[in-house]
């Protein structure tokens, strides 16, 4: 992926699993950028949304997410529910050094499952 | 001809308009028609604006002017088109950028005059007609990217199914000028786009990095400064890196409208006194200069503004400096500007809420004395023929109706000084989104009491207004008639409402 210059470099990639709980898995998102931000010392991020919700709808979910924050640079990406994609995705990320972190529902549990196959921290929500 | 434009940029009448060279006519764009014909209405607001044979305007937003300058600077073929003309750019146009200052009326005042009337107010109106548009549905079906950003970005989020339904590829929110030429060049590659972008404060662009707009701005608007230094807490503005805007890019911002055929300035700041000052205390010098350089570029016949300005800036201004009347006096007034037209925020009177929503709205001065900093400021506008449009904001989620009461009280007197005084009703976006008529059901007799006072404070200094400043050209003769005809409309509602509403209180 041509990731975008200066908002998508040098920034946290977050794969946030939206499923029956989308809501919230959103309100643990932003405390886990909120620490990653702390940890890292870094203000950017991509929130890649795998999610079976239809694209821009699943936003409903993200919404209290996006307009509580003003901080932070944050770019979000939309990915279907195909895990082969997705695992093509993450290799491309570890590829790249990308710092990655999960954060899913719990209803998602391949999802979660795939992450940690992966090498990948995941938080369940 | 030029081979046609593979970047277009556009957005609907209510925005592309000049609003008769009169800011503050447009903001009858955030209602919905009231009292006068709905054609009338939208004539008074947004009239057309003049185009050139490919459909550009002749003015246009400045934000928009700012992103078409950027790209334009990156080699890009790149052009705002007035909305009327898009027709002529389908053949070659590969992305559609929209901007606006509320797409869909949830920003203040549309969201209150929307649930005060349970009509749709005409920006939402006229915007969905735009998108809804043949010109703009046939660009999407031929694959053309829709990119929206703006001040109101954010109220896509809030309107998901038109998002899906009208296929915008990627809302931008912030300050886009560090990163939109690297967005537009991925968007023409046929790469992936992210959904959404926040463009964070570190983010911001520097100066340089803040192009000189390339053609004029509607009715000559030019930023001198970005940022804000008050520091209040939820504040994005505040964030941002505090950014002057040397007098050489703004004297050349001012060429571009003067050569444009625009006759006037509008200076835009979030604090117009705060452009090159010592944190929250206005200075002289830089104000004195950049006054001495505009008045020289625009002439004795050019107009000026304000955009906005703080109460405790033009205090702080007057009683350190007297440079509130230096300005004026040296600077602004003369035969053909009798006045400055200025946006203010009280918001409330009461100390309490102050102290609570705002608490570094007062600075330099404490929290405290906040009402007598705006009538003090009030005073000193009054005897310098400053007008400003105030706004109040009422049914805070923390509001009580002690604050109310005070508010109301303390509009007593405002009432010698020549203003409009505009509430804002704090509208709760679930409530909009559930199109339930929340202001209705919020009112309190005190809430009431506020309006009253401050319909019938704002009528009657209008009323002077028109008649001895505004719309004084023969060619605006229309717009003052219609204007004079929706206040004669106001007067005789308020009279017919005062005694029910006086009965409602005594309850
Ligand atoms: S005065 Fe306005 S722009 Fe400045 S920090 Fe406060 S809310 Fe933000």
């Amino acid at each position: 992926m041509n990731w975008l210059k200066v908002l998508e470099e040098d920034n946290i990639h977050l794969i946030v699993g939206l499923g029956e709980k989308g809501r919230d898995t959103s309100i643990a998102s932003y405390a886990t950028m909120s620490r990653l931000s702390a940890e890292k010392h870094k203000r950017r991020f991509t929130i890649h949304v795998v999610t079976m919700k239809p694209s821009p709808l699943y936003m409903e979910d993200l919404r209290e997410l996006l307009q509580s924050n003003i901080a932070y640079t944050i770019t979000v990406r939309y990915h279907d529910f195909d895990f082969q994609k997705i695992s093509r995705l993450l290799e491309e990320l570890k590829k790249e050094e990308k710092i990655i972190y999960g954060v899913v529902s719990s209803d998602l549990a391949e999802l979660a499952k795939l992450l940690e196959e992966k090498g990948i921290p995941v938080e369940k929500v | 001809m030029m081979d046609g434009f593979e970047i277009v940029l556009s957005t609907d009448r209510t925005m592309m308009s000049n609003h008769h060279g009169k800011e503050f006519l447009g903001f009858m764009a955030t209602g919905p028609a009231i009292g006068v014909p709905e054609k009338l209405w939208e004539y008074i607001a947004a009239p057309k604006v003049k185009v050139d044979s490919l459909g550009r305007p002749r003015e246009a937003p400045y934000g928009m002017r700012k992103v078409e300058a950027k790209l334009l600077e990156a080699g890009y073929k790149a052009a705002i088109i007035d909305p009327d003309h898009l027709h002529k750019h389908l053949k070659t146009m590969k992305i559609l950028m929209i901007g606006h200052h509320d797409y869909f009326a949830y920003g203040p005042p549309s969201s209150e005059w929307w649930s005060i009337t349970g009509k749709e107010p005409l920006n939402r109106v006229s915007f969905k007609k735009f998108m809804n548009s043949p010109a703009v549905r046939k660009a999407k079906e031929k694959g053309v990217k829709i990119i929206a950003g703006g001040p109101a970005a954010w109220q896509w989020l809030w309107e998901l199914e038109l998002w899906q339904k009208w296929g915008v590829d990627t809302v931008i929110d912030g300050e886009v000028e560090r990163v939109i030429v690297d967005l537009v060049e991925k968007a023409l590659n046929d790469e992936p786009l992210p959904d959404y972008i926040y463009v964070g404060p570190q983010d911001s662009p520097s100066i340089e990095e803040i192009p000189v707009i390339k053609a004029p701005s509607v009715n000559g608007l030019v930023e001198i400064m970005r940022g804000c230094p008050r520091g209040c807490k939820f504040c994005s503005v505040t964030l941002r890196p505090l950014r002057f805007m040397p007098l050489e890019k703004i004297r050349e911002e001012i060429r571009v409208n003067l050569r444009g055929g625009i006759k006037g300035v509008i200076l835009h700041s979030e604090d117009v006194l705060l452009y090159g000052a010592d944190g929250v205390k206005p200075r002289p010098d830089p104000l004195l200069k950049l006054h001495e350089m505009v008045v020289k570029e625009i002439g004795e016949k050019g107009d000026l503004a304000w955009s906005h300005a703080s109460l405790a800036a033009i205090k702080y201004a007057e009683d350190n400096y007297k440079l509130v009347s230096r300005l004026m006096n040296e600077y602004i007034l003369n035969d053909h500007r009798k006045f400055l037209g200025v946006e203010v925020g009280i918001e409330t009177l009461s100390v309490r809420l102050a102290k609570i929503i705002m608490p570094a709205k007062a600075a330099p001065y404490p929290a405290e004395q906040w009402p007598d900093i705006v009538e003090d400021a009030f005073k000193i506008m009054h005897e310098n023929r400053i007008i400003p449009a105030a706004t109040l904001i009422l049914g805070l989620p923390e509001e009580k109706p002690e604050d109310v009461g005070v508010t109301a009280e303390m509009l007593d007197r405002l009432r010698p000084y020549r203003s409009l005084i505009v509430p804002m009703f704090f509208v709760p976006m679930g409530a909009l989104k559930k199109n339930k008529w929340f202001i209705r059901d919020k009112l309190t007799p005190e809430h009431i009491e506020v309006m009253m006072k401050t319909l019938e404070h704002s009528v009657y200094w209008a009323e002077d207004i028109i008649n001895k400043f505004y719309l004084k050209e023969p060619y605006l003769l229309p717009v003052r008639l219609g204007l004079k005809l929706f206040l004669a409309y106001v007067k005789r509602k308020v009279k017919k409402l005062r005694p029910q509403l006086e009965a409602l209180l005594r309850k």
